[in-house]
């Protein structure tokens, strides 16, 4: 008994293969001139289609397999094989491209983007980034978990007197005072700090 | 700025020793208006003010912001409960204390020094029998009220400003919060700050500091209510 894939090579047309066959088409040049009774043949699509496709799909495969030499490089065979066939329709893909698009047909100037911060500015905003959202927040939560008190806090940058109230340091020194001086403790909580300007 | 009110600043200074401390950062909201102008506020500032011993064992506890007036008011009610147990020994402190908390008469003026000075020097405090300890005690602190006059410093609030926010939340903490607080203190043994922060915030100030989000979640994401 014989099965079909005993005699027919099955193909299977990846996406490398496909970018090659396109690219082929391409650097093939247009295709041959519409006749006039185009629209009236039968066999059109396969003469405009098919029979162009399955030359570049064999000679394709046979320069796959070392036959044929590769063609000369063209700039459509270059950005086929360069390019992601993913379209891309993040921002930065559409939106920017049509807005710079747009701004160069009305004669406007390039989009202005602010320039990259100083290295000086840049390293602050770093290190206060990753103190506030991944240091303190996991101090806080530890200390809160282990009930081992509040976290030191280091001087706010841009920090408010907290009232004209003489504060101590820490809770922990507050307590050691009071014991000194016989007073009662006040410990003020809050989310935030007191020395900061929106609290 | 409560603490830069003189009144509370000149209490404060010469009555406790003061530190502050933060439970968490505060949530804050950023409104673009483009243009390089930008509004930052914050959300859900929460406070509680802890009154403790000199060994950490709070004894007293104000839930939310107040006017400087009831500010005032609850520092001179901390200040005479002090001065009521701090020469107790400590089991007879914390029978005083949690007795204060459960009689909403006694706490609603707060003890007045010279009646407390008269239970330690006839020694009913001293007394650790039932009868003759809590029931003078009960009797003594209902019905008294704090020596300070407060009427002549009202607080005078700017037009439809941030200060009728501030009376109402001092009303709304006062009547409400309050006496969630009294009855926490009350069936609890004395105990740290760091004990009570975390059930004041959740059952007292509504903000669950085990939630990230603070609660706020489903007014800014959407969705059910709860912990996220």
């Amino acid at each position: 008994m014989v099965r079909p894939s005993d005699t027919e090579p099955e193909h299977t047309m990846d996406r490398t293969t496909w970018t090659l066959v396109a690219a082929a088409a391409l650097a093939a040049g247009p295709a041959p001139a519409l006749p006039q009774d185009a629209s009236s043949t039968p066999d059109l699509s396969k003469r405009l289609v098919e029979r162009p496709l399955k030359e570049a799909l064999k000679e394709t495969l046979e320069r796959s397999a070392g036959s044929v030499p590769d063609p000369a490089p063209t700039p459509e065979l270059v950005l086929l094989r360069g390019v992601d066939l993913q379209p891309d329709v993040s921002k930065f893909g559409v939106e920017r491209p049509l807005k710079q698009a747009l701004r160069d047909a009305q004669g406007s100037p390039l989009v202005e983007r602010p320039g990259p911060l100083p290295f000086a500015d840049a390293a602050r905003l770093q290190d206060r980034l990753s103190k506030d959202v991944i240091e303190l927040p996991l101090k806080v939560a530890l200390r809160r978990s282990t009930g081992a008190g509040p976290v030191d806090l280091p001087p706010l940058e841009n920090g408010v007197e907290p009232g004209k109230v003489a504060w101590h340091g820490s809770f922990e020194e507050a307590l050691g005072a009071a014991a000194q001086s016989g007073k009662p403790v006040l410990l003020f909580q809050l989310l935030g700090r007191l020395d900061d300007e929106f609290c | 700025m409560l603490f830069s009110h003189p009144d509370v600043v000149a209490q404060l200074t010469e009555h406790f020793e003061c530190a502050w401390e933060m439970v968490r950062p505060v949530p804050k909201i950023t409104v673009d208006f483009g243009y390089g102008r930008q509004l930052e506020r914050t959300l859900l500032g929460n406070v509680a003010t802890y009154f403790t011993f000199a060994d950490g064992r709070v004894f007293d506890l104000v839930p939310g912001l107040v006017d400087p007036v009831e500010y005032q008011r609850r520092l001179d009610q901390a200040l005479g409960l002090h001065r009521a147990v701090s020469s107790l020994a400590e089991a007879e402190a914390d029978r005083f204390v949690r007795e204060y908390h459960a009689d909403p008469v006694a706490w609603s003026d707060g003890p007045r020094e010279e009646v407390v000075q008269q239970m330690l020097v006839q020694g009913l405090v001293a007394d650790v029998s039932k009868a003759r300890v809590e029931d003078p005690i009960k009797r003594t602190l209902r019905g008294l009220h704090t020596t300070r006059v407060l009427d002549d410093r009202t607080y005078v609030p700017a037009a439809d400003g941030p200060g009728d926010h501030l009376l109402e939340d001092t009303a709304h903490n006062r009547e409400v919060r309050n006496p969630k607080v009294r009855r926490m203190l009350a069936g609890q043994p004395l105990t740290t700050p760091a004990f009570w922060t975390g059930p004041v915030y959740r059952e007292v100030l509504d903000t669950d500091l085990d939630d990230p989000y603070l609660g706020l979640a489903p007014y800014v994401l959407g969705g059910e209510g709860g912990r996220h």
